[in-house]
């Protein structure tokens, strides 16, 4: 049924000093609810042996397709979930077993920007009202400070305090994301999700709030994990990117490298994907990624990705590659392939 | 004559706030065989002009015209319409979930089309419907056409419609956002297939999209939409590489360039007029960055952008050559400044750090 995660992956990056944020072999597992015809005991691997390292002050960037793991690796290092095995030490400390009571004071310092502006905001609150929320709950702030606190906020992220009474429906979809970024920002957070925060956007509004961000993180030193399956966004954000695939990192890189030289034929296809916008560009011969993502209920054996991969052999279905550097390469790029890309190399040119 | 051409339509809705003019006066052609590609944010009127085309649109008033080979769609009896929707006009829809009838097997839905428009019997049908699915790249068809919708996954989904729209070779084909509920990798698979079939079955196709990528994988012309009107058209490659219109430029602007940097994007500011309290003038006025007096008083036609093109068309009172990809320079600086801040609290500077000088981004 399952194929046991190995216990320990290569891929962390060597980095300058103690992380904020450090995953060590995650793995999650969620219950099929046994229903219909459904047998009892089967079992999601959202994700399967995730380390991953976040520094202070960076933004690493997640990408993958849907069902890759994304969000739940998120959720994991946030202790929104509880995890299947692993840890996670956030600051120096190992936060793995916390229970609720003892996360609380570790939740100001995590906070989540969502992707729906329009589901994530309760329709009957007042702007100010959600603005002040966490301020209430785990500051106790009241009264004129209260309101002082939430304007400067509402001003910090490009949104007019006079509005501080209106209600969530009299905003367009690119202020709402602003009103959930103060909202995630009202603790002074230390590490902020960003999940897929631009994919519901239009475009011309997606650059404000990228650039916002941007801005942001200069401003207040904040550290993002930028989720998106937008390669083109996370590469404009992110300093590191880390590619995941069916609940497995498959290649993490400095931003720049990794679109430049993939070593994971799986990125490189990812890569080749992604249409480009210069009609002259965008037709070249190429080859596709076939087929879909499997079943992260049944994973393939060995290298999840060989049912897509065009140079898979048969070592590849016997046994999981892990995360590693090049020979002698220390610039912290990592890929888990039996047989990586050299440079200029890709499977997928027509 | 043009295989499809709408003239001057207008689509408006009585709404407890007022009328809203969804569509203001557009007009566009396909020509047999040939990709057009509609581009616009929300709101922008790219699907409710197309549902007001096929009459699908029950109460919204629609005035102006629209030809389908020769026949004027607007006003047909309905008998008449489903005669020509579905067999010679087909329909590709963003989200392949909600687009099949979760409670019946793929291959009969697919059947059902064929049987009612073309009139033969259910074993010939379903016979066609699984030759439709192995023609859109589903492996083993036979077993596939007996799957329920939710046995398919996103891509096979969008592969089963795409057959159904295609099964009784349409003259034209509307897609409306067809990959953008689609992963990267799958998306490109039915980009492709879209392109073959459109060789093979010498369809025309009409693409509505929000996502450039698309537009120059699939589009052979462009018309960028704004506000319910058309503001550009042009060739794909001249838009890309010579657009007019401030609205064009700053969309394009506002694409991360992957092999760029971090510098800030371009983008535009503020947000997209209400429908229903439009700006006087050009609509685009309070965020563009080139605004002059007259665009807040005078709404601009569409007008040649330069005589020497046959098709380049653009709804702005700059003249040729005034803006276009070239001179970003001049535009950028604008952009930078803080004009659209006063109109809109979405836009406040912070949003848009002024660029330090000669470090734009290359778009």
């Amino acid at each position: 049924m399952t194929l046991a995660a190995t216990p320990s992956q290569a891929g962390r990056t060597p980095g300058s000093g103690e992380p904020l944020l450090r995953a060590d072999t995650i793995v999650k597992h969620f219950d099929v609810a046994a229903r219909g015809f459904r047998q009892h005991g089967e079992q999601v691997h959202a994700l399967d042996g995730v380390s991953l390292e976040i520094g202070r002050g960076e933004t690493l960037g997640l990408v993958g397709e849907s069902g890759s793991g994304k969000s739940t690796f998120a959720r994991c290092i946030t202790r929104l979930h509880t995890l299947t095995s692993g840890r996670v030490v956030f600051d120096g400390e190992d936060i793995t077993d916390l229970s609720r009571r003892q996360l609380r004071g570790y939740r100001p310092r995590m906070q989540f920007v969502f992707q729906d502006p329009y589901g994530s905001l309760n329709p009957r609150r007042r702007v100010g009202a959600i603005v002040a929320e966490p301020l209430v709950v785990h500051h106790s702030v009241r009264g004129a400070e209260l309101r002082r606190r939430v304007e400067e906020l509402m001003a910090l992220v490009g949104l007019n305090p006079e509005h501080y009474n209106r209600f969530p429906s009299q905003f367009s979809g690119g202020q709402r994301q602003r009103i959930g970024i103060a909202r995630a920002l009202a603790l002074r957070p230390e590490l902020v999700v960003c999940d897929e925060p631009v994919s519901a956007l239009d475009i011309s509004v997606r650059a404000q709030i990228v650039n916002l961000l941007a801005g942001l993180q200069a401003e207040l030193g904040l550290t993002y994990l930028f989720i998106s399956h937008d390669l083109s966004v996370v590469r404009h954000v992110s300093k590191r990117i880390a590619v995941m695939y069916l609940g497995k990192v498959v290649e993490v890189a400095p931003a720049g490298e990794l679109f430049s030289r993939p070593r994971h034929p799986y990125t490189s296809g990812l890569l080749a994907a992604v249409p480009s916008a210069d009609p002259d560009a965008a037709r070249g011969p190429r080859r596709l990624v076939p087929g879909d993502s499997p079943s992260p209920i049944s994973p393939p054996s060995g290298c999840r990705f060989r049912t897509r991969c065009p140079r898979a052999e048969r070592r590849c279905a016997e046994e999981e590659p892990l995360l590693a550097p090049r020979l002698g390469d220390r610039s912290g790029h990592v890929a888990a392939c039996h047989f990586p890309l050299e440079e200029g190399e890709s499977p997928w040119a027509g | 004559m043009h295989l499809l051409e709408v003239e001057r339509l207008r689509v408006a809705f009585d709404t407890p706030d007022g009328v809203l003019e969804a569509v203001r006066g557009l007009s566009l052609h396909v020509d047999a065989g040939e990709t057009l590609g509609l581009v616009g944010e929300s709101g922008a009127g790219k699907s409710v002009a197309l549902q007001a085309v096929m009459g699908l649109l029950e109460r919204a008033e629609v005035s102006g015209s629209a030809r389908f080979a020769g026949e004027e769609l607007l006003g047909l009896p309905a008998a008449r319409l489903r005669q020509i929707l579905g067999a010679q006009i087909a329909m590709v829809f963003q989200d392949p979930a909600s687009s099949l009838h979760p409670l019946y097997r793929v291959g009969w839905q697919i059947a059902e089309v064929i049987r009612v428009h073309a009139g033969i019997g259910r074993r010939a049908a379903r016979q066609r419907a699984v030759e439709l699915l192995d023609l859109v790249g589903i492996p083993s068809p036979a077993q596939r056409a007996e799957d329920y919708p939710h046995q398919l996954s996103g891509g096979m989904r969008q592969r089963a419609l795409i057959a159904m729209a295609v099964s009784l070779g349409p003259a034209l084909l509307i897609a409306d956002e067809p990959t953008t509920a689609l992963d990267v990798t799958v998306q490109a698979q039915v980009l492709e297939l879209l392109r073959s079939l459109q060789a093979e079955m010498e369809m025309a196709i009409i693409v509505v999209t929000h996502d450039f990528g698309v537009i120059a994988e699939l589009a052979d012309r462009v018309t960028v939409l704004y506000a319910g009107k058309a503001v550009e058209q042009a060739e794909t490659r001249r838009l890309y590489h010579k657009a007019h219109h401030p609205y064009s430029l700053g969309l394009l602007a506002s694409v991360p360039d992957p092999e760029g940097g971090t510098a800030p994007l371009e983008g535009i500011g503020g947000q997209p007029p209400s429908l229903l309290q439009l700006p006087a003038g050009c609509s685009f006025h309070p965020r563009c960055p080139f605004v002059m007096a007259r665009c807040t008083a005078e709404e601009p036609p569409l007008g040649r952008v330069d005589d020497e093109t046959a098709d380049h068309w653009s709804a702005c009172w700059l003249p040729p050559g005034e803006v276009g990809r070239g001179s970003q320079d001049a535009g950028s600086q604008d952009a930078g400044s803080q004009d659209a801040g006063s109109q809109d609290a979405g836009s406040h500077p912070a949003a848009r750090p002024p660029a330090p000088a000669g470090d734009a981004p290359p778009l």
